[in-house]
């Protein structure tokens, strides 16, 4: 996240005192204000779950509705762009489980055949070396981000969402295994494949080590 | 690193691994979240400590963590100094003025 001064972090949350105070007085101009606040960032949420434009905002839409109606149980403990984000996650994730998207997406990857494999020994059959590129250098590069983006959609849905909900949201995974209705062990195992799946087609495709 | 250098230099130095590669694997989520026990989480660093590929694997599963993390961030950077999308802005509002028109005849049947 860009990083704001003092003055403005202390305007922001005088602007966000105000929209609360009048969303609590039913004033519907707050709501517009709620809206316009924080309805980029959100939007990238709903988008990067949901991966089509259109469901993501529809998700949107069904996120602030229920945020409206549901104001009451805004306790102010939060920021109210954490209250709102967790409403947009739990919106996107209703709708990805409502529709069948496995048949309209593009590549999906076999996250077991991009594993580590091992000897019966316990020795892996591929001796790892170091990457020849830091993880600040890769993301310097708008299409090296780009690329990732698209490994990381490259991953089946039940690994897919549990990445973005840990790695990128910064859920934890009690919170992530609540939303996705899984345990925490699920979570925890889905989580660690999924990082070993996509370390793997990082390494593979930014040909990250001198192996040939 | 060859397949000898790998079992001969942190396998036969003096130290046996209690923990197998396969395990550092399997448990290296656990190690990066600090959720080993003390006396495995010791064990682990020894084995990592005396096998350079397991080392270099941890350093990569740790960038490959970091590089979600940081196109995630920057991606919602790069779209937080875009324009509102006025029109979806537009579409809830008239959502919500819908709502509060057709509150008093139960118009509103979606849930939170």
């Amino acid at each position: 996240m860009s990083e704001a001064a003092p003055d403005e972090l202390e305007a922001a949350s005088e602007h966000e005192a105000e929209i609360v105070a009048g969303m609590r007085a039913g004033d519907s101009r707050a709501f517009e204000q709620l809206i316009r606040a924080h309805i980029g960032p959100l939007r990238s949420v709903a988008l990067r779950l949901l991966q089509h434009p259109d469901d993501a905002d529809d998700a949107i839409q069904e996120a602030f509705l229920s945020a409206f109606r549901n104001f009451d149980s805004f306790r102010g403990d939060a920021k109210l762009g954490t209250w709102l984000h967790r409403i947009v996650v739990n919106a996107a994730l209703a709708r990805l489980r409502k529709r069948k998207r496995e048949d309209a997406r593009g590549e999906v990857v076999d996250v077991h055949e991009l594993l580590p494999r091992f000897l019966a020994n316990g020795y892996p059959t591929h001796f790892h070396q170091p990457w020849t590129q830091t993880s600040e250098e890769l993301a310097s590069r708008a299409e090296t981000r780009e690329q990732v983006r698209r490994m990381i959609d490259k991953l089946p849905e039940n690994y897919r969402t549990v990445l973005i909900l840990r790695d990128i949201e910064e859920l934890s995974t009690a919170e992530t295994a609540r939303m996705l209705e899984l345990t925490s062990g699920t979570v925890k195992v889905r989580l660690h494949r999924a990082r070993q799946a996509l370390r793997n087609l990082l390494e593979r495709e930014f040909e990250l080590t001198h192996e040939r | 690193m060859s397949k000898d250098e790998h079992q001969h230099e942190p396998c036969k130095g003096g130290h046996r691994h209690d923990i197998s590669c396969r395990e550092i694997s399997e448990f290296l989520l656990a190690y990066v979240e600090r959720d080993l026990d003390g006396e495995v989480h010791q064990e682990f660093e020894r084995h990592l400590q005396k096998c350079p590929p397991c080392g270099h694997y941890l350093d990569s599963y740790r960038d490959t963590v970091e590089l979600v993390r940081t196109c995630g961030k920057l991606e919602l950077d790069k779209r937080e100094h875009q324009r509102p999308p006025e029109d979806l802005i537009q579409a809830i509002l008239t959502a919500k003025q819908r709502e509060d028109g057709g509150g008093a005849g139960g118009a509103d049947d979606s849930d939170a």
